[in-house]
């Protein structure tokens, strides 16, 4: 597998030498990783790539951007090793589809039912037996267009304060496509319960 | 005309719809949705006694989600919320072709996660000019928890009346 490099920066190594869960065992950190929008597919599955397939970990991935049933045909074309990976898609019913159930799968009804988004994460969480275990959050803006900031704020830090307690690294995507205002605004809300902060270039 | 609603987060969509039907009886309306797809969209309207067919949708969500496999009658998919140029091109279209009484822009809080607020303005008052060009009122809705007083008061500036549905 290529590496991924964007504008010069090699975003693999970058992933390789900074991801809390390579650095400690012990886990529990959160990291924002903030992406332009036009890099968002390719940053997201190499992000995968990594803590599948080199970190050897298993996690769940929440997803806003594209649907389960499309995303792990992907995901599998990018040497995600999606089985070690639960999903939760919080988009799939809420554009109509009647999925299949699966136990890889937990179709949560919209993005603003925040509390089923929750539960989802913490039911997978019980089921992964990986020491190096991770959440990926993709995308809070995505999660933003559905709810209210003071929500989202509650939810992150919440959810935040959980994966800390159990030694689960979390990593929050966010797309600055413009740096929207109300972006900005979640960002510096989100600063307490940040770790670490990866900033891909434009 | 053109007015700013300010929306409460737990009422949202149920007051937004209940203004639309008890003050636009007739006419088409030309909906913008920056983040509600066609698909939920259809079943409010429908709830809301709001007559679909009336109903012009400019989605700017389900694409970016999903591949389409069949268009929908009323609805044109715009790549992204933050595509600017189609959707004010497909605003234009939509209001030129099928002469809407209101235009819907559904939400400014959508745009500024996108925007900050120097371009969110200017492109608002682009979509407000664009409306009045077609002798179009537009109704603009925001959450209000995610503004802060100046905000407003900036929105009002380009808008001819704010409606606060907060305090009901």
């Amino acid at each position: 597998m290529t590496e991924l490099t964007i504008s010069g920066f090699n975003f693999t190594e970058l992933l390789r030498k900074r991801l809390p869960i390579y650095h400690k065992a012990g886990g529990g950190k959160i990291t924002l990783l903030d992406t332009p929008q036009q890099y968002h597919l390719p940053v997201t599955l190499e992000l995968l790539r990594v803590l599948t397939t080199e970190f050897d970990s298993s996690g769940v991935y929440m997803t806003t951007m594209k649907v389960y049933s499309e995303l792990v045909p992907i995901l599998d074309a990018h040497e995600v090793d999606v089985s070690k990976i639960y999903f939760v898609d919080v988009v799939s019913k809420m554009y109509g589809l009647e999925p299949e159930r699966t136990p890889r799968c937990e179709f949560v009804s919209s993005p603003i039912n925040i509390q089923s988004i929750k539960n989802a994460v913490s039911g997978y969480l019980d089921k992964l037996t990986s020491q190096r275990r991770f959440v990926v959050f993709d995308s809070l803006t995505t999660i933003l267009l559905y709810n209210s900031l003071p929500r989202i704020v509650q939810f992150t830090t919440d959810i935040a304060e959980h994966l800390k307690a159990q030694h689960v690294d979390a990593i929050l995507v966010m797309m600055t496509t413009a740096k929207g205002s109300t972006n900005d605004k979640l960002i510096a809300e989100l600063k307490p319960i940040l770790d670490d902060r990866i900033d891909i270039p434009d | 005309m053109n007015f700013l609603v300010l929306l409460p987060f737990w009422a949202y969509t149920a007051k937004m719809l209940s203004t639309m039907e008890e003050v636009y009886t007739d006419g088409n309306i030309c909906y913008v949705s920056l983040n509600k797809p066609y698909r939920i969209l259809k079943p409010l309207l429908e709830e809301g006694n709001l007559h679909p067919e009336r109903f012009r949708v400019i989605d700017a969500v389900t694409r970016s989600v999903m591949h389409l496999s069949t268009p929908e009658r009323n609805c044109i998919f715009v790549s992204s919320p933050n595509a600017f140029d189609e959707l004010q091109q497909r605003i234009v279209e939509t209001l030129a072709k099928d002469k809407c009484r209101l235009l819907v822009f559904d939400s400014i809080s959508s745009l500024l996660i996108y925007l900050k607020e120097e371009p969110a303005l200017a492109y608002l008052k682009k979509i407000s000019d664009t409306a009045e060009m077609f002798r179009c009122e537009a109704l603009f809705t925001v959450l209000k928890e995610n503004l802060d007083d100046s905000l407003v008061k900036r929105l009002g500036l380009i808008m001819d009346k704010t409606v606060d549905m907060t305090r009901e």
